[in-house]
């Protein structure tokens, strides 16, 4: 299937072409002139030059390719990157003087002036000359400007005819497949006010007051108030003395941070959304250089089981990674959900977590369900901002500045 | 011994079961040559299981699995003493580790503990158990894989003491659509699923892995491996860079490299295709470099980084 589609323009000086050309070919048989053969061999040469333009014209795409494969370049803003545009002729006929128009979103800025700007999109222009069997990369240098996702939205060429006069205009049919992700600043909190306390988990640890039974590593020598059935008796009947199974101390020290994008009272984004996701990805950063997991939860609405925007309980870079991207694709021009499906869906797993963050407006409404996880032994904190400092406090604490 | 005849006749007879995946089969005998142990990652349903069985096969060694999950043991990877009613004695009863091809499943859903049982017997090819210790016959492979999609739930990520004991990292993909329709009607056809036939024995194979060691390596060759490990301690996005472990693998592995393509010398091309197999995995990049990059990338820049040795025209 064709990458392209093809508009063609050619200009009426071919069909002229043509006209003069049959003339010349039609009086050369009647003789009005007295010069047959020259009047029939300018009359054929305007049929060629008509023929070779129209074959140019049919066949200067039926083998132009874009290696559109897809890719992923990450960045964070104020940083440079460069788009690559992979186009391959494997046909004969070369491509001079045509012009590659791209239009992206404007959350990168190409170093090259804009040819024109919308409201969301630019247009940037390129010079292409192609020869037949060539391939060629174009390489457009940008900067990310700002938190976002980026993509080609339209990519057109522009070919004059062989002989200047028309023009072919291919446009793509499919979507470029690169993406540039610009993902968010990150913002500091201050959270000097954390407490330290522990729950049942799974997460294996050297200090804890629970043990997980299962996972047994040794054994040490019986002591009075070891439970029995902790006795390991192959290793008693081997020491003839009793011994007593070492399992692993786990703990649970996970975070569940909810984003409340929505402004006050209207669905519509609030205006310090920038702000909030750089809050939460520095909340993000944090846990993952201290080694801790964390669970988000955005009320952003998407498709699927759970109908919001949701980065699943994990640690390490990766999940790092994979939680910047959600938050690089929060999309402002898009819709929110009530943050009560984002609170319903958090008080249901509150009580794996020790720690639960709000962040962004906090209303009185939200104060039962945060009581109600409370009560199953989790701390929750709200993120706070004055005087362009922001810090996280005790829900409890923020009760009075709750609007 | 003639390399590359050894090993197209050991490709062509896994051929016969594995359909496509060619350079895997290749890379993961450049691995068995010099006794290195391979990480695959791959989606579930790619034929690892059927292909480090045919290995095994192949080279007329014994094979085991340990199907990892998060309650394998230690003793269950390196083996016990158990208590022998009938002669009232401990008895030694080592683990699935004492073989020739080990295929340690999904590797990641083990405890860091289970993962850490698996250190000795990779490094020194041998297996203690109680204060006994016990040799492993060579050659011994381990052959682990990881799912590239996996959750982050319930699974551990390899400790990088572990992952710098593999010598290489390869991704096994999808076959292509016509392997697959071949696939599909090798399936069809019989009832039966063929096995491939040893080719060689332990001892040929330890004669090539001997053969291997004397491929040249110039000094330009070294100097050229050198710089590339060395950029990798350099380079702003890699908190841990190559060990000199993964030196003398990248070493050993351009060399096997080499002969495989029928050559008595190693080529700067041989270190610039292994390197990225050979490194990339032993890399730790910085939590900055992992957001926008991931260690074959890095290792792609840093391998344009470095300059490549050229023959020089001689001046008169």
């Amino acid at each position: 299937m064709k990458q392209f589609q093809k508009d063609r323009k050619s200009d009426r000086f071919f069909y002229g072409f043509v006209i003069i050309g049959s003339f010349f070919i039609f009086f050369s048989f009647f003789g009005i002139f007295g010069i047959y053969s020259s009047l029939m061999l300018v009359g054929i040469f305007f049929y060629i030059i008509y023929l070779v333009n129209h074959l140019y014209e049919k066949y200067i795409d039926r083998k132009l390719k874009l290696i559109n494969i897809r890719q992923l370049i990450r960045l964070y803003p104020g940083e440079t990157g460069q788009l690559e545009i992979h186009l391959r002729q494997d046909g004969w006929l070369p491509m001079f003087g045509a012009r590659l128009m791209m239009t992206y979103d404007q959350n990168i800025q190409m170093d090259q002036k804009p040819m024109y700007e919308s409201m969301n999109t630019s247009t940037v222009e390129k010079r292409l000359n192609l020869f037949g069997r060539e391939t060629k990369k174009i390489y457009i240098p940008f900067t990310a400007a700002k938190r976002g996702v980026a993509r080609v939205r339209s990519l057109r060429i522009e070919i004059p005819s062989l002989f200047g006069y028309g023009k072919i205009t291919l446009n793509l049919k499919e979507l470029v497949k690169t993406e540039i992700l610009v993902y968010p600043e990150v913002k500091e909190v201050h959270m000097n006010q954390r407490n330290k306390h522990q729950k049942m988990g799974e997460y294996q640890t050297n200090f804890s007051i629970y043990e997980d039974p299962v996972t047994s590593y040794g054994t040490r020598d019986y002591a009075p108030e070891d439970p029995l059935n902790r006795i390991h008796w192959k290793s008693t009947a081997k020491k003839q003395v009793f011994q007593t199974k070492v399992v692993e101390r786990v703990n649970q020290r996970s975070w569940l941070i909810l984003l409340n994008v929505r402004s006050e009272d209207s669905p519509t984004f609030t205006e310090q959304i920038e702000g909030l996701i750089s809050s939460v990805a520095y909340l993000c950063r944090h846990a993952t250089m201290k080694d801790i997991p964390y669970e988000l939860l955005i009320n952003v609405p998407k498709r699927g089981n759970i109908p919001i925007y949701h980065v699943p309980n994990g640690v390490g870079r990766d999940h790092y990674v994979q939680s910047l991207e959600v938050l690089a694709r929060v999309n402002t021009q898009g819709l929110t959900a009530s943050f009560d499906s984002c609170l319903a869906y958090g008080k249901s797993i509150a009580h794996f977590h020790p720690y639960v963050f709000h962040v962004g407006v906090y209303e009185q409404g939200h104060l039962s369900s945060y009581q109600e996880m409370e009560k199953t032994g989790t701390s929750v904190f709200v993120m706070h901002e004055r005087f362009q400092s922001v810090w996280l406090e005790p829900v409890k604490s923020h009760q009075g500045v709750a609007k | 011994m003639e390399i590359h005849q050894f090993v197209k006749d050991i490709k062509d007879e896994i051929g016969k079961v594995i359909i496509g995946n060619e350079n895997t089969v290749e890379l993961i005998l450049n691995a068995l040559i010099n006794e290195g142990h391979i990480l695959l990652e791959s989606v579930p349903g790619t034929g690892k299981t059927t292909l480090a069985k045919s290995i095994a096969r192949t080279i007329d060694g014994d094979f085991n699995r340990i199907q990892f999950t998060p309650d394998v043991l230690p003793s269950d990877v390196t083996g016990i003493h158990f208590f022998n009613p009938k002669d009232q004695q401990f008895e030694l009863r080592v683990g699935p580790v004492v073989t020739n091809v080990l295929l340690a499943d999904e590797i990641n859903r083990a405890t860091p503990r289970t993962q850490s049982s698996l250190l000795e017997v990779m490094e020194e090819k041998q297996v203690t158990i109680d204060r006994e210790t016990v040799k492993i016959e060579p050659p011994f492979i381990v052959l682990a894989t990881q799912n590239p999609i996996e959750s982050q739930q319930g699974t551990f990520d390899l400790p990088e003491a572990q992952l710098d004991r593999f010598f290489m990292k390869l991704e096994m993909s999808y076959p292509q659509a016509e392997e697959e329709r071949r696939i599909m009607q090798a399936h069809r056809k019989e009832t039966e699923r063929p096995t491939p036939s040893p080719i060689c024995t332990k001892e040929n194979l330890k004669k090539v892995s001997e053969e291997v060691r004397q491929v040249h390596i110039s000094e330009a060759v070294e100097d050229y491996i050198l710089d590339i490990v060395r950029s990798t301690r350099e380079h702003p996005y890699i908190e841990v860079g190559a060990s000199p472990r993964g030196t003398i693998a990248l070493m050993k592995s351009v060399q096997a490299e080499a002969a495989m393509r029928n050559r008595s010398y190693v080529t700067p091309n041989d270190v610039k295709k292994m390197a990225p197999l050979v490194l990339s995995h032993r890399m730790v990049l910085t939590l900055e470099g992992a957001t926008k990059h991931n260690q074959q990338e890095i290792m792609g820049e840093v391998l344009q980084q470095v300059n490549v040795p050229v023959e020089h025209s001689i001046e008169r």
